[in-house]
């Protein structure tokens, strides 16, 4: 076996340090080593999303990544959008828009989405629907999760932003 | 899918860099945003013994403009490209359109260098850096050279780069201050990604001269290349309507055409001249 | 909390937001790679790339010893590996074939020849690719047209040409039909078999061992736990009460996790063999070779008709392509069959269909399961009459569609097992009196000449259709507990149609509780042990009436139970949030939760469980969908415009969920009309593998879906529900195609091979290539 390594990662704020295989992935790592289920593997291949979390900030495929490229950075994933057991407006915006069905790709959109409204408040249809390029949903036909993305981009932020 | 062993590096310099990717050879991957890397890996059809992570190495993170040059490192991302004063400031349509340019969360961690690295014979950057004439910085352990992306690119994931040389960073010449950029594209049945994309850059200064006109085309062949017949039917024209039509009309000649389960090469024949004479049209009308 | 889920008026019908919602939105559910197992061992097989081949030399030693390696065996290590699954149907005259777990006679890409067992995935990854096979390839045979003629190669060796089964469904006088007609019309039909793309690739993980006489628990990302735990019993001889089956959340399934697995019984027998926990995780590629598939139909149909339009018979021949194994029975071709008959007053048909084996994945129905392939063959029937008859396409139906008056309507169409198709209720012409006036036909129609001449080519076009929901039966328990809290168990598990959600609001309904309160359950077979699947457009007509009719049993025994305590008549109580009160005098009154306690403790308790399983469960939903596209004739890019759903669901439990479904669905449908595609090589292996090559329609791919509801209650169930799960699919694929073929009039072209494909669009057009007019995708300019 090669050797393991040192990888200290700032995931959801809370600073931890795992040593794992050089090919380990960051989603594996988030999944198997820090116990993050939330983050899913659908596709193997970088198209389909649903592993996509926040590597300092920006929206990254976390299946597609090696997790000591990850070494020193902020992860954020799903798990960390809720803040006090308060729901960030776009997980409220999910639930109240029914942009949820199996809810496999949902951690991904949300993070996804949550990296597009830092950026851009208030995306019109056609910028989300480019956005969400890179994720897809079988289940609902988009249309839902769409609505929810530009009704987020309405609520107040109560409750912080994503990290 | 998981990949298979490997040893790992993450050099401090980009000198440690060049000298192990130097002394592993064909043993050897670089790795930067890993984002074409890591699919290969994962499939297990490729298995280095050991990956030289040249992600530490924030010197080749810089996207710098100086005069009319602008350099662009090897780590940098395609996100970043767009974002940059240098390249999206420049051609701001380019970066409002940008989610035709690739999946945009990988733009995220996808480097631009290492897309054209890749090799890709259906990427969208090819095409770009080709009429944008890209130049690679390239080196090994005692020497450096400067390629044309039209030299490097060999074939369907092949360059001219040795397995043990490292790409440092990439260098465009901006066109004259008057100049459109544009992209067309027809997206692949089978993967949603690029069929078939053309590139153009006009200079709109009206100069007929050499290099008034560039065109590239990516997808149609085994590479992407410069269309030199379209370049050729347009200098020294206007750019109305029917010289496009006519110039778009032999976007593929002398194109090797590529034909699979999902687009036969007559097909890819027909979008190479539908996406030259748009990218065309979209260029004069910018 | 984010949502009050008090709601205004009765919770059936209400917009409820979903009770799933809040554990998927934090990263808290759990789907089977989630399921904590301390100690599990991970499982990989290894798969035979090529479509038929025998193994000719098996070695696992270097498996054996690499580090972290438990076991690796073969199909001869463990002998309930290598026998073919328990077959499920077992129908007269069905030649039915299962897959084995391991084998060494592979007969489809992705048939699994050994399997390892190690620490953790990444052993379980490497040992896998460490297992050396020799195989010796055999013919193969891929076109299901030449599969049933003498000579063609046979998949299984004891099934004569090749031929899994055979049916005819015959009404009225077909010959004279076409004697006396002024026009008929022949044509074929086929369909590419489709993948169904759930999100989360399948996965299986079993634990040795269980509570209350059960042996072995199983997790499965599954669509039928109930049906998983028969297979997997018969198949590692088990009494079925000893396995007990868990569906986690699934991360859909849109049919093919309908149907039982190998891998469910590998995995199961690797556990019990090994005495420890053990999970395998499909990776994508795996999904794509080994998920059951849809479509693959060669349709020969012919229609008579009067010059007025007016239907008089219809032929036809279904060849089927069922691939190498039977897993559902001949339900694809059937409902295909069934669904020829239409919305229409047809009054002979004669269908005829066949399915033959191949080297290709298995088939089993596909969101829509044979429906949507009956309903696109009958539709694009009556655009081609149309045309013949230079009839506009919509007037051509409301000439033939049922009116709402003559419902129910008996077809006389005979069912497969007996009786004929009688639509329950319906109101076809209503339907598409409301997607005409949604999508605004007319003015659609009225500037087509003009955005032709200006080199713009955009159509219209609808579909209409009866469809069969609901088949087999479904449990429901309702329990009361001392607290007043109410559990609901159901059988079927959800993978995504929001089974929560629906319940609870059904059950809150009849009980006079909030939706919220509800304790719900369902996919579990401990919990419940009747249950059929979530297919079919099933789930909420079977579970529903089961819940109501569990939940009214429950509060009439509430009831009178309360009524003895307050010294009442039960018509004098009233009952509001859980509390049963004198109408009169609101003081005396008595908690749900106390009446249960008194009755648990009287030896009773208030739980009751029904089993709706009626003679015949099916109940006929509607739609009518329009769609409006633009052909880039250029490219042969279709780009769909704008999106009409008209639907009879029935009675409505939560219109959101409806809409959803709807959405979702039409979604799949415009993926399978214009793109969607699995494609092998000649050697039998498949090329489309990963997204890289099989791509579901993205999210800038798809058109907003303006829905009509327009629920005519069923008269077969007391709730009065329909199903919707399949509506979308079925509607769209006919109404995008038609709306293609309409773009493209002027080179009156024939569409009637799915998918669509752009290649041949731009093909076809080149005539109409010069006056080809404004852009139509998007470019980039700076």
């Amino acid at each position: 076996m090669t050797e393991l390594r040192d990888v200290s990662l700032t995931v959801n704020g809370t600073a931890r340090r795992v040593r794992v295989e050089p090919r380990r992935l960051l989603v594996h790592c988030l999944r198997y080593d820090l116990g993050l289920t939330g983050t899913h593997v659908g596709c193997d291949t970088a198209d389909c999303g649903a592993c996509v979390v926040l590597l300092d900030g920006r929206a990254v495929k976390s299946c597609n990544l090696l997790a000591v490229q990850a070494d020193g950075a902020a992860v954020s994933t799903v798990e960390g959008l809720a803040h006090d057991g308060e729901l960030h407006p776009i997980q409220r915006a999910f639930c109240e828009k029914h942009a949820v069905q199996c809810g496999f790709c949902t951690p991904g959109m949300l993070m996804l989405a949550s990296a597009l409204l830092q950026r851009s408040p208030h995306p019109d249809e056609a910028e989300i629907r480019r956005a969400l390029y890179g994720n897809l949903c079988r289940c609902t036909g988009y249309e839902h999760i769409v609505d929810a993305i530009r009704y987020a981009g309405e609520l107040p932020v109560e409750t912080g932003t994503a990290r | 899918m998981i990949p298979p062993e490997f040893d790992y590096e993450r050099p401090s310099s980009v000198e440690a860099a060049v000298a192990a990717v130097a002394s592993y050879g064909a043993d050897a991957r670089v790795l930067a945003g890993g984002q074409s890397l890591l699919p290969l890996l994962k499939a297990r059809a490729i298995a280095p013994k050991v990956l030289v992570d040249i992600g530490g190495l924030d010197e080749l993170r810089r996207i710098e403009r100086d005069g009319d040059s602008v350099t662009i490192g090897a780590l940098a991302t395609q996100a970043e490209v767009l974002e940059s004063a240098a390249i999206g400031g420049r051609f701001p349509r380019l970066r409002a359109g940008a989610p035709l340019l690739g999946d945009p969360v990988i733009r995220n961690r996808g480097t631009f260098v290492g897309a054209l690295a890749f090799a890709d014979p259906a990427a969208d950057w090819t095409a770009l850096a080709l009429v944008l004439d890209a130049r690679l910085r390239v080196r090994g352990a005692t020497h450096d050279r400067t390629v044309p992306i039209g030299e490097f690119l060999l074939g369907a994931f092949t360059t001219t780069l040795a397995p043990t040389e490292v790409i440092t960073h990439v260098t465009i010449l901006l066109p004259a201050g008057n100049s459109t950029l544009a992209y067309w594209k027809v997206r692949h049945p089978g993967s949603g990604m690029t069929l078939v994309g053309a590139a153009v850059l006009l200079d709109r200064e009206g100069d007929s001269g050499d290099g008034a006109c560039r065109v590239a085309i990516t997808g149609a062949g085994p590479r992407a290349v410069r269309v030199t017949a379209v370049e050729d039917a347009l200098r020294g024209e206007r750019l109305s309507p029917e010289a496009i039509e006519h110039a778009a009309d032999r976007a593929a000649d002398g194109l090797e055409l590529l034909s699979d389960e999902f687009a036969s090469s007559a097909y890819r024949e027909r979008l190479a001249r539908a996406c030259v004479r748009r990218a065309l049209s979209e260029a004069r009308a910018a | 909390m984010y949502m009050d889920t008090s709601t205004q008026g009765p919770p059936v019908g209400a917009r409820l937001n979903r009770l799933e919602d809040p554990d998927l939105v934090r990263g808290a559910a759990r789907f089977v790679g989630d399921v904590p197992l301390p100690g599990a061992l991970s499982v990989a097989f290894v798969r035979c790339p090529v479509g038929h081949a025998r193994v000719r030399a098996l070695s696992l030693d270097r498996a054996r010893g690499m580090p972290g390696v438990v076991a690796a065996l073969g199909p001869r290590d463990l002998p309930m590996l290598a026998r073919p699954m328990p077959p499920m149907n077992q129908e007269p005259n069905v030649a039915e074939r299962t897959p084995c777990p391991l084998t060494d006679e592979v007969r489809c890409a992705g048939d699994a020849v050994a399997v390892v067992v190690a620490h953790d995935p990444y052993r379980a990854a490497d040992a896998a690719a460490a297992v050396d096979v020799a195989y010796d390839e055999l013919p193969v045979i891929m076109d299901p047209r030449r599969a049933s003629q003498d000579g063609a190669p046979l998949v299984h060796a004891d099934v004569p040409n090749n031929i899994a089964g055979r049916f005819r469904f015959a009404m009225g006088d077909v010959d004279a039909a076409f004697a006396r007609a002024d026009v008929t019309l022949s044509e074929r039909f086929t369909s590419a078999q489709v993948y169904n793309a759930a999100l989360e690739p399948r996965g299986v993980a079993a634990w040795p061992g269980g509570e209350d006489g059960v042996t072995l628990t199983l997790w499965v990302s599954t669509q039928a736990p109930q049906v998983v735990r028969r297979s997997v019993a018969r198949a590692l001889g088990l009494r079925t009460n000893e396995v007990r089956v868990v569906t986690p959340y699934v991360g859909g399934g849109f049919g093919p996790k309908g149907r039982p697995y190998p891998e469910e019984i590998a995995v199961a027998a690797l556990a019990r063999h090994l005495g420890r926990p053990c999970r395998w995780e499909a990776t994508r590629r795996e999904d794509f070779l080994t998920s059951y598939r849809g479509h693959g139909l060669q349709i020969d149909a012919e229609v008579a008709a009067q010059s007025d339009g007016t239907l008089l018979g219809l032929r036809a021949h279904i060849l089927q392509d069922t691939g190498a194994y039977l897993l559902a029975a001949l339900i694809v071709p059937q409902y295909a069959a069934e669904h020829l008959v239409g919305p229409y007053h047809l009054p002979a048909a004669d269908v005829q269909a066949v399915a033959v084996y191949t080297n290709k994945g298995a088939l089993s129905p596909v969101r829509g399961g044979g429906r949507e392939e009956g309903v696109f063959v009958l539709e694009r029937l009556m655009d081609h009459l149309a045309r013949r008859l230079e009839i506009d396409p919509v007037e051509l139906r409301r000439r033939n569609a049922l009116r709402a008056e003559e419902f129910p309507h008996d077809t006389c169409y005979p069912k497969r097992y007996g009786g004929t198709i009688v639509y329950d209720s319906g109101d076809p012409c209503g339907l598409l009196d409301q997607a005409v006036d949604a999508i605004d036909y007319e003015a659609v129609r009225r500037a087509q000449e003009d955005e032709r001449a200006a080199g713009v080519y955009r159509g219209v076009a609808v579909s209409l259709f009866m469809e069969s929901t609901a088949m087999g039966k479904e449990g429901a328990r309702v329990e009361v507990a001392d607290d007043g809290a109410v559990t609901l168990a159901v059988g079927s598990a959800d993978t995504g149609q929001s089974h929560r959600t629906t319940m609870s609001q059904v059950c809150a309904a009849e009980l006079s509780v909030r939706p919220e309160r509800i304790h719900f359950i369902s996919g579990d077979t401990q919990a419940m042990g009747v249950g059929t699947g979530t297919f079919a457009s099933r789930f909420a007509v079977m579970a529903g009436n089961a819940t109501a009719l569990a939940a009214r049993e429950v509060l009439q025994r509430a009831m009178s139970m309360a009524s003895e305590l307050l010294d009442v008549t039960p018509q004098a109580l009233e009952v509001s949030d859980g509390v049963f009160h004198v109408g009169t005098e609101p003081d005396r009154k008595i908690t749900l939760g106390e009446v249960a306690r008194r009755a648990r403790e009287a030896g009773v308790p208030l739980t009751t469980t029904h089993v709706f399983a009626p003679e015949s469960a099916t109940t006929y939903a509607g739609g009518a969908h329009a769609a409006v596209v633009r052909v880039d004739v250029e490219t042969g890019v279709v780009t769909v415009e704008r999106y009409v759903a008209a639907h009879d669901s029935g009675t409505m439990i939560n219109p959101a969920v409806l809409e959803g479904q709807l959405c979702g669905g039409v979604a799949i449908g415009i993926g399978e009309a214009l793109g969607e595609m699995i494609v092998c090589d000649a050697r039998g292996r498949l090329l489309t593998d990963s997204f890289h090559r099989y791509v579901v329609p993205r999210a800038d791919d798809v058109p907003r879906v303006a829905v009509r509801h327009h629920p005519r209650p069923s008269r077969n169930n007391p709730a009065g529900i329909k199903g919707v799960g399949e509506n979308g699919t079925i509607g769209a694929i006919a109404a995008i195609v038609a709306a293609v073929e309409d773009a493209l009039t002027p080179l009156a072209l024939t569409l009637n091979d799915l998918p669509v494909r752009s290649q041949d669009l731009a093909a076809a057009s080149e005539p109409l290539r010069e006056r080809a007019g404004a852009l139509a995708h998007g470019g980039v300019a700076s």
